[in-house]
Parts: C-alpha cells; structure tokens; sequence
C-alpha cells in the first residue's frame, strides 16, 4: 500500500478503456453479480490496516472513507468511480496536501446485512484505489431497524488501523461516513465477533466515537435525499456537531471531503501532513509500540 | 454385557430418526434415550397407534415411556423444555430428563438474535437459537446446565453478561420474556448428572439430530448446522463408558428431502403417497421441505464418513416412507455391508419390515 502516486493522466487513460462512464454500476461492480463481498475485503481475522509513509509518500495523511453501500446510498460508489474519485484525490493534492492515503470501507447493518463492514486498504495511487472501491458488493440490503451500523467504520478505525502520521507525528487523521440513515446506538459483541472473528465487548455509539476520535478526526456527510435523512440529520448535528456535513447532493461528497482537509491543512500550524516544527524525537511513550 | 444403538440420519435430516429411535425402545424397554447433538431445534416425530409426539427437547423414547438423556453436546431451553414436558404429561409419556452439567443453555437473548440476523436465516436456521447458543459458547459467555441450579444471583448474573454481549443495554419489555424464562427454570425439577449416571442402565439408545450431511465439518458450508452430526460424539461417550458392542442404524428416507437453504442434488418435484402425517412443513425460516431422488452415491459417501468415526460399530440401514413411493430401488448400488436393511412402511414403527435378503 501507499508506495504509488496517484496519476490523473493514467486514472483518465483507464477509466476511458475500461469505460467507467458508460458501463452500469452492476458492470464495473464485478461483486454484485456473485453477490458476496470480495474475500479480500472480508475484515474477519483482520488485524490491522496500515499507513504507513515510504519515500514517495513522506508525510502520509490518512482518511477512512466509509460508504453506505445499502438502499438508496448504493449508487454513491458508482459515482465516485465514474468522475468522483480523481477529484477527490486531485483536489487533495492540489490544495496542498500531497500524501493522502486513503482507506474505503462499505458499511452495511450488522443486523439485517450479510456483509456489514468491507474494508480495502489504505491507498495513494489511482489504480489501487479503484480496485478497492469496484471490488466493493454493493449489497443494497439495509431495511428493518431505524439505522446503519456507521458506528462500525468507527469501530474499525479505532482498533483495526495504525498509521504513521499518529505515531511518528502525533497527527490525527480523517474518517468520513456518508450516508442518510441515523447511526444504530450499540454495537454487541456477539456482532463484532461474527463480523471481525474476536471481540468481547459491547460498545455504545458515544464510546466507540469516543475512542475513533483518540486517532481521527470524525465527520459524517449526510445525505438530504428524503424525509427520513432529515429526520437523521438533526441527530447526527446532535452528536457531531459541525463535524455533521449535510449535502443534497451526492456529487458533492468529494468536493466537501478535500474542502475539510485542505482547510485543516492550512489552519493547523504546522500544516497537514508536513512534518511538525516542534522537536520530533521527543514524543514519550505514545511512539512505542505497546504489545 | 453392556450394549448401545447410535442412531444417525445420512441426509440433511428429516430422515425418520424419530421413528427409528422408537423402533429400537420399543425393543429395548429398559434403556435410555441419549440426545449427542444439536437440542431444541429437533423435531422427531414418533406415532404410536393413535398417539403422536413430535420430540424436541424430550428424546425420541418418552412417547414409548423411557427417559431421556441430554449429553454435553446438546443445547437445550428451559422454557421449551418446559411447554413440550406439559405436552407430554397429557400423552402419559415418561418426563424423566437428565442433563449433563456441560449441556449448553439457550436464553432469549440467543433466540432474538437467530432470527434477527439475516445470515443465520440465510444460513437455513429454524430459529430456534441452537447457533447463536454454540457460537457465544465459545467466548467468554457461557452458559451450561449446571448454571440452572447455581445460586440464583449468580444465575442471574450471567444472563445479565449475555444480554450485554448481544447488546441490550437497559432496554425495557425484555423483562416479560426473562420472566417467563426464569419461571420455566423455577417449575422444572432439574436432573444435572455426568455420564456416570448411564452405567445405571445396560442399553443406550443414542439419537442423532439432523445429519450427516449439515455437520459442521462435513456439510457444505455455510448451509450446516452447529453440531457433528455424524456418530462421532455418541461414540466418544461409548467409549468413556467403555461399552464396545456398538450398532448404528443409519436413517434415510427413500427419497431425498431438504429443509431450509443451501446445496442439495438432483432436487425436484416427486409425487408421493400415504404422507398426510408429514411433520415437516412450511415454517417462516426455512420455508417448504424440498424433495428430490435418492442418491446413491451421497448414501455411500456419508456411509464411509460415518465409519471413520465408528470404525468398530456393527451396521444397518432403515429406510423410512417406502409407502410414500412406487419404485425400484437399487440399495446393491450400496458399497455398505449392512446387517440388517429395515423398511418402514407407515408413520409407525409397528411397520418396519426386515428386507435385508431383497438387497444382500
């Protein structure tokens, strides 16, 4: 992971042959049709995801991208495929920041959905990035309960991921779900051990926000496409605050995404994904690994 | 000389296990019945004249009058224990039921969660929380029979932990249900033996739930039952006992049924007879019962896995519903010696019939 640049050039190139602005979504969603999650992104046994820096990326900026793949939020992968993805990783770039390393995850319910959490890796390069988001099944389950298990790409974040930008730089990262349902309130440890193969621990949605927010900045994109999203919109501000982003449209997940982090990047003192003017040897006891 | 009978259904259940566990206690007056795998989900229908039990949580000899066993292996759940134990009471049946201390115990919490989980379902569960009950069982939130009779708070303390586990923080109505539960639990009279007990009688009968072909480690996964189906852990406990003169009868219908989801050969429609006592019936979970030819050549392979677990066990074979169809069959295809070859040939087991010499 994380070794590539991402090039617009090629990403257009491809896109062009492999025909992502022509082909369906059940196409270029190779999963849908076998209906099961790639194996690859099944996260039972997963340990950790990784961002790491590497010599074409020395100041990697990590940002969790974790889509609703249920319902009516299904098609919003289909679109960062066809045009979204270049320019959100561009804008990125352009706005100053050059290392963004950036992780998909597909979220579902855990409770009504058979694949309730996908995860790719984290990703700098054009290629590798779209792999991770067509190789994504598009379940489009969701239904029966009043939520989606957002609170699992929390999950995931908090326990499953390690980044150089926190451990080397004290600097946290980014974690984005999008969606247009309300957060389900609990996260069981029968779920988290059916979906992750261990876990003993019930969590509610404050805890696990809680301990995402240790490492990343947390934002939720919600999407205002029926009355049921409005209705959740007013929780998600309850719980996030301005950190709740409300769009109308879909197509402007990428340009609010790189807004946040260019912003952030200019604001921080020392700047995003630059390495701190202060001392950087001395960080105590959070470089060491605890094991 | 102490002797025991495993009974095994080659299929994916439904194969008339019931019928064959009341076949040989009807023999063997004097034995218990042992249930080795699965628990509640269990439906092992036994017709006697005019009476007619189906078996859930009471093995497959009470309607006959002998008393039941619930191994280690086996779940089992106090309130339907309870509600089948006042079935039975109005059929005269035998409600003796002793369980080992390390049977797993299903709460609501494992049944709301079996049938709230689209995998499970998906998965051909019946709902019935067997699988749910085996997988917390295998974290830090057990619970075995002997828990049934420890000191009340500590009782209670572990169904507040598996509440927790299946996150039901403070939730209100759930008190009605643990309340029924925890009467059920008050109103039984609890019999926590080990193995011991067994060498009190000098016939074991063991009964199989479901079959060899939805065995966790056999089956086609994820289509399969949390259990070993196949004569594996009646044989473990033959040997603990140390009793060697060990028959199976192997089940199986003479046609091929399944219930629920999940791989199965030639299936298709087949037009069958005299099947008015049919148990097996459309439920919310599984759906219809699916039907299809026999296939030999399964028979043969569930045979010769069976006999890994069994190496040393005398062998027969019962085919139950040979009234239900017009055919020839060609058990010489059978790669299996039997000893004897039964057929049954109405729902009760008065109509076994011996056709070893047809096929030997």
């Amino acid at each position: 992971m994380g070794g590539t640049r991402y090039d617009f050039g090629a990403r257009e190139d491809r896109a062009k042959k492999v025909g992502y602005a022509s082909k369906s979504a059940s196409e270029i969603f190779t999963q849908n049709a076998l209906r099961k999650a790639h194996e690859s992104m099944n996260p039972n046994g997963v340990i950790f995801r990784e961002a790491r820096d590497s010599e074409v990326h020395p100041n990697t900026v990590p940002i969790i991208l974790g889509l609703d793949v249920t319902g009516s939020m299904g098609h919003i992968p289909h679109e960062l495929i066809k045009e979204g993805l270049p320019k959100l990783m561009g804008g990125i770039i352009q706005g100053g920041v050059p290392d963004p390393a950036l992780l998909f995850l597909g979220i579902g319910d855990h409770e009504c959905d058979r694949y309730p959490l996908q995860v790719g890796q984290f990703e700098s390069g054009d290629e590798e990035l779209d792999m991770w988001l067509t190789r994504t099944y598009i379940e489009g389950g969701g239904g029966g309960n009043a939520g989606e298990s957002y609170l699992l790409a929390w999950y995931f974040a908090a326990f499953h991921t390690k980044t150089d930008a926190f451990e080397k730089r004290g600097q946290k990262g980014l974690l984005f779900t999008v969606g247009d349902e309300p957060g389900l309130k609990t996260l069981p440890a029968s779920a988290i051990k059916e979906i992750m193969g261990q876990g003993q621990q019930t969590y509610t949605h404050l805890e696990l926000l809680a301990e995402a927010q240790k490492r990343y900045d947390v934002y939720h994109i919600s999407v205002l496409h029926s009355g049921q999203a409005i209705n959740a919109d007013v929780e998600w501000k309850e719980l996030l605050g301005q950190n709740c982003l409300s769009i109308e449209d879909h197509r402007e997940i990428p340009n609010v995404i790189k807004k946040i982090i260019c912003d952030k990047h200019k604001s921080s003192g020392s700047g995003l994904g630059t390495i701190p003017v202060s001392d950087t040897n001395d960080k105590g006891l959070d470089n060491i690994q605890m094991l | 000389m102490k002797t025991a009978q495993i009974v095994i259904g080659l299929g994916f259940g439904d194969e008339g296990k019931g019928i064959t566990t009341d076949f040989l206690a009807k023999q063997n007056p004097e034995s218990i019945v042992i249930r080795f795998s699965g628990g509640q989900q269990a439906a092992h229908t036994v017709m006697i004249g005019d009476k007619k039990h189906v078996h859930s949580s009471f093995a497959s000899g009470a309607l006959r009058g002998l008393p039941s066993y619930y191994s280690e292996h086996c779940t089992i759940h106090p309130l339907f224990l309870y509600n089948e134990r006042e079935e039975l009471k109005e059929k005269n049946a035998n409600l003796d039921l002793y369980i080992h201390p390390l049977a797993k115990v299903t709460t609501p919490f494992d049944v709301w969660h079996n049938r709230g989980n689209t995998r499970n379902i998906d998965h051909g569960t019946c709902g019935k929380g067997i699988g749910s009950t085996m997988k917390r069982n295998e974290g830090p939130y057990k619970l075995f029979a002997i828990d049934l009779i420890a000191p009340r708070e500590m009782l209670l303390e572990k169904l507040n932990q598996i509440a927790y586990y299946y996150g039901f923080l403070n939730e209100s109505g759930i008190d009605e249900e643990i309340q029924a539960y925890l009467e059920a639990v008050d109103k039984l009279k609890w019999n926590i033996v080990d193995y011991t007990f067994l060498l009190k009688y000098d016939n074991l009968i063991f009964e199989g739930s479901q079959g060899i072909l939805l065995d966790m480690d056999h089956g086609v996964f994820p289509n399969v039952t949390y259990a070993n189906t196949t004569s594996k852990n009646a044989v473990e406990i033959c040997n603990k006992l140390k009793i060697e003169d060990v028959e199976v009868y192997y089940a199986t219908r003479s046609y091929t049924t399944r219930h629920g989801h999940g791989w199965m050969p030639n299936e298709r429609e087949i037009k069958l007879k005299n099947n008015e006592e049919e148990t097996c019936v459309f439920n919310e979970y599984q759906k219809h019962l699916r039907f299809g030819d026999l296939d030999y050549d399964l028979l043969n392979y569930a045979l010769k896995l069976d006999a890994a677990y069994s190496p040393m066990a005398k062998r027969n074979l019962v085919v139950t519903c040979m009234d239900q169809l017009e055919k020839d069959y060609e058990f010489e295809n059978l790669t299996t010696d039997f000893d004897t070859i039964y057929g049954s040939f109405s729902p009760d087991s008065k109509d076994f019939k011996q056709i070893t010499s047809l096929f030997q």
